[in-house]
């Protein structure tokens, strides 16, 4: 069914609408939340939750690319669990090792500056990811967005293994050169 | 909260702030599933897709090698009244070539007793098989060879392994990636983006890397100049963006919306939303481009402990060839704007 026709159900209030969206982004949804959480039960708990927030957002929220709006509630919804659950305690997997990657980009602090609002942060990050080549703009998506692992961005570009690492550490130095130029407290 | 929890706590707001990223640039991650190895975009994450793709010309090598020695056998039992022997003979001329290539790795990958243990011996011996091919000595055979591990450490070797195959078969069959690092000799001859590139250099440090990349569906040279203390460097990068101009063209006569000195930290707040996009990617019209515009995007910036000052800055210029096509050089890096002036009035073009 197209994204269309999907919004459609969702605007008539028709139960359809979750069905026909598990149908269609059901392992695209589970996919992102496996990538974070690495448990199932878990995984297929947020996605479930996708659902009903996709189900009270629209309407009144008609999303241009469906597939990123669900995606970007998965991601959101699985990261506050993670948090939920990791919170106290340092655990391992792709999720911890992508955090400790973006400790690198976390600018020098100052005490008299406040931390940067979140919307702010959001704008200037994509202001960022603007100056990047878009190859590399999407390698450091598949890491930070979809914290994919460095093999499977590797074979997702058909990239050596190392190049990979090398182009998410250099970006991560620009990353962090951009915040601090921007005077960003985090 | 100690300092390391407060980096993990300022990590995770950039995580969580990620979320907020443009629908178009997830939009065009999405779409952005080119394997550049096969350029068909497709099969990259089936796993026979990605086990073809990493051993695949090791695969071809071994069964270009069997094809041949299955050839050479016929062909030597048709033309010997007695072919076993001559083979035998053979085998022994050639030091045992033929024992450590084809035979040596199916009786090998026989003796192994797991898939990851066959997938391993495969990989090893195709790379000894190239070895007796290229006439590697036996140390280079050794350092491609896998030690025994287990776990991880298994996982690793075999990462490594492919690693190194990747890199050794690369060098014997060509490179056939889209996005491949060349010489500079190999950039000035690329036709458009080679016209662009600068005859004078800064004085200090030296070219780290030159690459090319067409996958974007833009031709893109990128130049990495390193100044040799592994901070401060630039990058400097040629576009090829066929007839599609960029957003982000600076009207000189409206320096408030590209001079960087106009403006204090934080940008975010003090830029004016009507100058933001300018503002964040300044690119200059060739004939408008002057010094004035690259110390306008050259700026000052204290270093952490308060003692050392960068210069550092962003900006782009806009060309048009012969042809009628854009062309944006970009700078975004360190240096010093009379060096980075002469640097970028050095290039000629297509004048």
């Amino acid at each position: 069914m197209k994204d269309t026709e999907i919004l459609d159900l969702y605007w008539a209030r028709n139960e359809r609408a979750i069905a026909e969206t598990q149908i269609s982004y059901g392992n695209y949804c589970y996919s992102i939340a496996y990538h974070i959480l690495h448990i199932k039960e878990d995984s297929e708990e947020c996605v479930n939750d996708t659902w009903l927030r996709a189900w009270n957002a629209i309407p009144p929220n008609r999303p241009g690319r469906l597939s990123l709006f669900l995606g970007t509630i998965t991601r959101n919804l699985s990261f506050d669990m993670w948090k939920r659950k990791n919170a106290l305690k340092r655990g391992s997997g792709e999720m911890e090792a992508a955090l400790d990657e973006l400790v690198e980009c976390v600018p020098a602090a100052t005490s008299t500056e406040e931390a940067v609002e979140e919307a702010e942060l959001e704008r200037m990050i994509n202001r960022f990811l603007g100056t990047l080549p878009e190859r590399d703009r999407n390698i450091f998506l598949r890491r930070y967005w979809f914290v994919e692992e460095y093999r499977e961005i590797a074979d997702r570009f058909g990239m050596n293994l190392n190049t990979v690492k090398t182009t998410l550490f250099r970006i991560r130095g620009k990353l962090k050169d951009y915040l601090e130029q921007e005077g960003v407290v985090l | 909260m100690s300092y390391e929890e407060e980096k993990r706590e300022a990590a995770m707001r950039l995580f969580g702030a990620l979320s907020g990223v443009d629908e178009a640039y997830l939009a065009a991650c999405e779409e952005d599933n080119c394997n550049c190895n096969d350029n068909t975009g497709k099969g990259a994450k089936s796993g026979i897709g990605v086990f073809v793709r990493r051993y695949g010309r090791a695969a071809a090598a071994v069964l270009t090698l069997a094809v041949l020695g299955a050839s050479f056998m016929v062909y030597q039992t048709n033309n010997s009244k007695d072919g076993t022997a001559y083979f035998s003979e053979k085998a022994a001329e050639s030091g045992g070539a033929f024992t450590n290539g084809t035979m040596m790795q199916d009786a090998a990958v026989m003796g192994a007793e797991t898939p990851m243990e066959q997938q391993e011996q495969r990989v090893a011996s195709s790379v000894r098989s190239d070895a007796n091919e290229e006439g590697m000595v036996s140390e280079d055979v050794e350092r491609y060879t896998l030690q025994p591990a287990e776990g991880a450490d298994r996982e690793d070797q075999m990462e490594e392994l492919d690693s190194q195959l990747n890199a050794h078969t690369e060098n014997a069959q060509g490179e056939m990636k889209k996005q491949k690092e060349i010489t500079q000799l190999e950039a000035a001859k690329l036709a458009v983006v080679g016209d662009y590139l600068p005859d004078t250099w800064p004085t200090r440090g030296s070219i780290s890397q030159i690459s090319c990349d067409d996958t974007a569906g833009e031709e893109t040279l990128t130049i990495r100049w390193s100044y040799g203390d592994n901070i401060d460097d630039f990058e400097l990068s040629i576009i090829n963006m066929g007839d599609t101009q960029p957003m982000t063209v600076a009207d000189v006569s409206k320096p408030e919306s590209y001079d960087e000195r106009l403006y204090k930290v934080s940008h975010g707040e003090t830029v004016p939303d009507e100058y933001s996009q300018v503002y964040s990617d300044a690119v200059f019209r060739e004939e408008e481009f002057t010094k004035e515009c690259v110390a306008a995007r050259i700026i000052a910036y204290m270093d952490d402990t308060g003692d050392t000052v960068s210069f550092k800055g962003r900006f782009g210029v806009l060309y048009r060839t012969e042809d009628g096509a854009f062309v944006v050089v970009r700078f975004n890096g360190s240096g010093i704007v009379d060096e980075i002036w002469e640097m970028m009035e050095s290039i000629d073009g297509q004048n």
